[in-house]
């Protein structure tokens, strides 16, 4: 049945991806299938229900091994190989905080696995994963943002986790998150974490400004009328930087009603009315003083951690720049006067936000892909799901993990107010990369006046399109 | 009497010209100073603040509750001793061989005649020329060929010789009287003799200002040892400091991290200074 | 004695470089050039461009703005970034006490964080009246400009920068040239009742011709190939104002994952540098102190 499909799948992958004789027979199933945990955070007790049945292949480079046929009872598994995976730092000391207390439960799962999580830097991530990938160094398995999906999608050189996963795991996920991780029909990437980024709000300031701090603004009409208060007091409104692609515009534009790109990607939508209405909000915003200028020009580092001035926690701003959960406690912490609430999700035509995720894939070239299949399925079961939430402060992106998430309750709260209008879909998976580097520019051109609207929408929306032919022509 | 009064009024109004250019001289250094150092001290003054995330205005070189806590939170970091041991290793190692390599093909350069040498040095300078930011990409397919990936040797080996540091020596050694080896010479020493006896004991303050840069440079690179190792335990202290940087905020454990790192490189620099003085003090004496 | 300043022996002294060269440098040229004509992402199958790549650059407005912009950097960065660094390293040259000391502060910046520089910067550069840099301005009467914001003045803001930020680099280089001249020479001037500035102008000038010429070709090459700025603080922005030949040449490769392309704008990059470089070559002729 399904796990016939998977032996099959993996198979097929395997044989692509290692070169294995002609010869070789089939490799794992079951690792899809789902263990029904019952296991704690703290204390370990283990008693997962695992029907494995692995059946060892001939290398050619490698020395055979025997033919064997093991049913796994609740006993430590006895898969072995070793799997390298790399990983991006989430706090400051991922390495002993997150993954020396994870792989020692692993560990303890699997013994046979060696298991090395590397952690990498931030600074420097395409040019060390696309490096290596091209050399043949590629680990096995990663942390990969939603945003290269579409550059690994067109290179096929993700595994599909359509089977690896169980189909239990995929529904238990929030929302309508899948969508943004399917490419040409297969799940590529499974959600580590998720990405809601929103805004808290300075009720001290908003008393001060005239309006009332029981009632945050949301909408954009609202938010134009919060703005103006702010900058007639001599305060700003929030911040925005034109290089922050999923922010101030994907989350913008599908507000005001619209996308980047059509659902079929066979066109770039800049054109249309609610990519002007988007654009010109950002305009309104810069040209009305409601955000600092030296937004308008930002790098585009992946480590600068810094801002020159953080108007937010100076209580110079009504409202925080978009921040993730833990914006919330780190407030309390670095400016413990400011009284401060939640922002409800932007809302103009549409109440939406973008959700794209940090994600695990599995690469195809992996020397053990059934240790890996499994480390993967152990490391996103509920528990360890959880587990990695609570450590990195990030909520975790499946419903069950929740149970297990050891959050503050105010960034529990933040997420919740936004679970349910996280999206995914094209522009999220599309050209994430390409789009910011082709539009930025263009966005710099309006806010500071350089260029119209309508000038920057045309110039942008060419470039986009010229894009999205190469890229169906290379399709086709 | 009258010449003498004079020409001591002459030597005081000396005397008086020559202190007012020193203070002159000295309000300058000054005033030039408060613009390299500022930096300097916001980057230690932040590593003491524990929240540290962004700057205030005006800028406050005292922070409001200072204390140690991002370098106890660094030196928490189980690797952070490897780290430290994998860069010292690794600039030491770049710099000696530099300094060696350098001054052997920087004297050929000045000294020699040989055919083709002109033609070499420019084929050579060419690497200074192509940007490294695409270079990166072939260099690491030969790496990996060889199977240096998580080596030291793909992080030295590559860095032992330099064109900067040739052509820096080259341009120094031209600066030195020929004289000096054609006495050696005359006293029937060899070319290598020439280069150890004559040559280097002359060229120490550029010896020493190459092996400051390159130690500098080692240190403080960032991509290429990113692309080149992986393993936690071949990561150099910047790529490993690096590792504790989060997308947003913590900034304070970054300026502690940078203030670490400055700190070797400012002592070599303090201590090759000594041989970029000497030369002056040594010929200083005589007059 | 002319007999062992020729010959092969002088083969062996740069057999290190020679090998380094041909072992990692050579492959990666001709790699470079292998893939200006063909396309590829890092990921997928490298395939065969033909001159696309080059087609492309000359119909590519970016990378002409790009060019202007790195020309003009170089421009405006690299003699008085010379003249600022010969200017510090005289004065700490002196036979005064504290000169030590001074060296090292100078030489602060250099090896200061440049993230740290970057924030720095940033809050320097703030494009409001309360930024450092428009506060000082007013005291002197003129208005607030809006520095990185404003398309004519982000390059020449970042020049400043730049400028600032290496001086003690080159501080140091030009130190080292200084110790190399002789004190013999300053006390014939001396005795011949030369003043400061005559000793400077005939003893330190034209001793210092081989350190001139490394210093304006290094830092020449190092202008052209501009990239740590517009990475940490603009983006290349506003509008690509800051967008320089090696910022254009990493996003090709790394945001838009053009490999072929990044290779050939490499190759042009390399070109110019070469033509430069053999411009000031032959400028500041080379051969006369040389060979």
């Amino acid at each position: 049945m399904s796990q016939d499909k998977a032996s099959r799948r993996l198979t097929r992958r395997r044989l692509l991806g290692t070169g294995l004789a002609a010869g070789g027979a089939s490799v794992l199933a079951a690792c899809g299938a789902t263990p029904t945990p019952q296991t704690v955070v703290e204390t370990v007790v283990v008693t997962t229900e695992v029907e494995k049945v692995v059946e060892q292949t001939v290398e050619v480079e490698k020395v055979v091994e025997k033919e064997v046929v093991v049913e796994v009872t609740p006993a430590p598994s006895t898969l072995a190989g070793e799997v390298n995976v790399w990983v991006f730092p989430q706090g400051e000391n991922d390495l002993d905080a997150l993954w020396t207390p994870l792989n020692a439960r692993f560990q303890q799962e699997y013994p046979g696995i060696s298991l090395n999580i590397e952690l990498l830097p931030w600074g420097g991530r395409r040019e060390k994963m696309l490096t290596a990938y091209a050399a043949g160094e590629a680990p096995d398995a990663a942390y990969v943002n939603s945003d290269t999906i579409s550059l690994f999608g067109t290179n096929d050189v993700l595994a599909p986790l359509d089977d690896v996963l169980a189909q239990e795991a995929w529904d238990d996920l929030f929302g309508d998150l899948q969508a943004g991780l399917i490419w040409e029909g297969k799940r590529l990437m499974f959600p580590a974490l998720l990405i809601g980024t929103g805004h808290l709000y300075n009720k001290g300031l908003m008393s001060e400004i005239g309006l009332d701090p029981e009632k945050p603004p949301y909408t954009w009409d609202e938010l134009r009328a919060a703005g103006a208060a702010s900058a007639t007091s001599g305060y700003f409104l929030t911040s925005w930087n034109t290089m922050d692609w999923a922010n101030t515009w994907v989350s913008i534009v599908w507000q005001a009603g619209g996308t980047t790109f059509s659902e079929d990607m066979t066109k770039a939508l800049l054109d249309t009315e609610p990519a002007y209405e988007a654009l010109n909000f950002a305009v309104e915003m810069f040209q009305n003083g409601w955000v600092p200028k030296e937004g308008a020009v930002g790098s585009d580092t992946e480590s600068s951690a810094v801002s020159a001035v953080n108007y937010w926690i100076e209580g110079r701003s009504t409202l925080s720049g978009w921040g993730n959960p833990d914006i919330t406690t780190n407030t309390r912490t670095q400016a413990p006067e400011i009284d401060f609430g939640l922002v409800p999700v932007w809302m103009n035509k549409r109440q939406v936000c973008n959700g794209g995720a940090g994600c695990w894939g599995v690469f195809k070239g992996s020397k053990a892909p059934e240790a890996t299949a499994a480390w993967l399925n152990w490391l996103i079961q509920p528990e360890q799901q959880g587990f990695y939430g609570s450590v990195t402060k990030f909520a975790p992106p499946r419903r069950s993990a929740w149970d297990y998430w050891a959050a503050e309750p105010l960034p529990k709260e933040f997420v919740a107010m936004r679970i349910d209008l996280l999206e995914m879909n094209q522009d999220t998976t599309y050209f994430w990369q390409e789009g910011k580097v082709i539009c930025a520019p263009y966005f710099q051109a309006a806010v500071l006046g350089y260029q119209t609207v309508e000038q920057a929408l045309a110039g942008a929306q060419a470039e986009l399109q010229q894009l999205v032919d190469e890229f169906n022509a290379s399709r086709a | 009497m009258t010449t003498a009064t004079s020409a001591k009024q002459h030597d005081s109004g000396i005397r008086l010209r020559a202190g007012l250019r020193t203070v002159l001289v000295y309000l300058l250094l000054l005033v030039i100073a408060g613009a390299t150092v500022g930096p300097f001290l916001v980057m230690v003054s932040a590593s003491l603040r524990p929240n540290f995330s962004y700057m205030t205005f005006p800028i406050s070189l005292i922070p409001p509750d200072p204390g140690v806590d991002n370098y106890i939170r660094l030196f928490n970091q189980t690797a952070i001793g490897r780290w430290i041991f994998n860069s010292v290793f690794v600039a030491t190692s770049v710099t000696l061989l530099q300094v060696t390599t350098c001054s052997l093909a920087g004297y050929a350069f000045s000294r020699g005649e040989f055919p083709g040498r002109d033609l070499i040095f420019w084929v050579f300078m060419g690497t200074l020329m192509v940007p490294s930011t695409v270079t990166i990409v072939p260099l690491f397919l030969i790496l990996s060929r060889l199977g240096w990936v998580d080596t030291y040797a793909a992080l030295i080996v590559p860095a032992a010789t330099s064109i900067f540091g040739t052509f820096l020596l080259r341009q120094f050694f031209l600066t030195i009287p020929r004289d000096y080896d054609q006495a050696a010479l005359i006293d029937g020493a060899n070319l290598l003799q020439i280069y150890r006896m004559v040559v280097l004991p002359l060229a120490k303050p550029a010896l020493a200002t190459l092996a400051t840069l390159t130690f500098l440079g080692e240190w403080n690179a960032f991509l290429y040892p990113l692309i080149v190792t992986t393993k936690s335990t071949m990561r150099i202290l910047t790529v490993g400091l690096a590792t504790m940087v989060v997308q947003e905020g913590g900034a304070g454990v970054q300026m502690a991290g940078a203030t670490l790192t400055f700190m070797p490189t400012f002592l070599i620099f303090l201590f090759m200074q000594r041989y970029v003085v000497q030369g002056i003090t040594l010929s200083g004496v005589k007059g | 004695m002319g007999r062992l300043r020729r010959g092969w022996r002088w083969y062996f002294f740069i057999a290190p470089n020679v090998l380094t060269f041909l072992g990692f440098t050579l492959f990666s040229w001709i790699f470079l050039i292998y893939l200006s004509f063909h396309d590829w992402n890092l990921l997928g199958a490298r395939q065969f461009a033909g001159l696309s790549n080059y087609e492309r650059m000359v119909s590519d407005p970016i990378l002409r703005r790009a060019l202007v912009n790195t020309l003009q950097y170089a421009i405006m960065f690299v003699i008085p970034s010379a003249a600022v660094s010969l200017g510090l390293a005289t004065l700490v040259n002196q036979k005064m006490r504290g000169m030590y000391l001074f060296r090292a502060l100078y030489y602060l910046p250099v090896v200061t964080s440049i993230a740290v520089l970057a924030i720095i910067w940033k809050f320097i550069l703030l494009p409001r009246p309360d930024g450092i840099a428009n506060y000082l301005l007013q005291q002197l009467g003129v208005g607030p400009r809006e520095w990185l914001l404003d398309i004519r003045l982000a390059l020449p803001s970042i020049t400043v920068m730049q400028i600032w930020s290496t001086m003690g680099y080159y501080m140091v280089l030009w130190l080292a040239g200084l110790q190399g001249i002789p004190e013999e020479m300053y006390e014939a001037a001396r005795i011949d009742g030369a003043s400061r500035g005559q000793m400077f102008r005939f003893v330190t000038v034209p001793m210092l011709k081989p350190t001139t010429i490394f210093i304006t070709l290094i830092a020449g090459i190092g202008a052209f190939q501009m990239f740590g700025p517009p990475y940490m603080l603009t983006g290349g922005g506003p509008v690509h104002a800051t967008t320089t030949m090696v910022y254009y040449i990493w996003q090709q490769a790394f945001n838009r994952y053009r490999m072929g392309y990044a290779s050939s704008i490499s190759l042009l990059l390399f070109v110019l540098i070469l033509i430069a470089s053999l411009i000031q070559r032959k400028y500041m002729r080379w051969s006369e102190t040389i060979f």
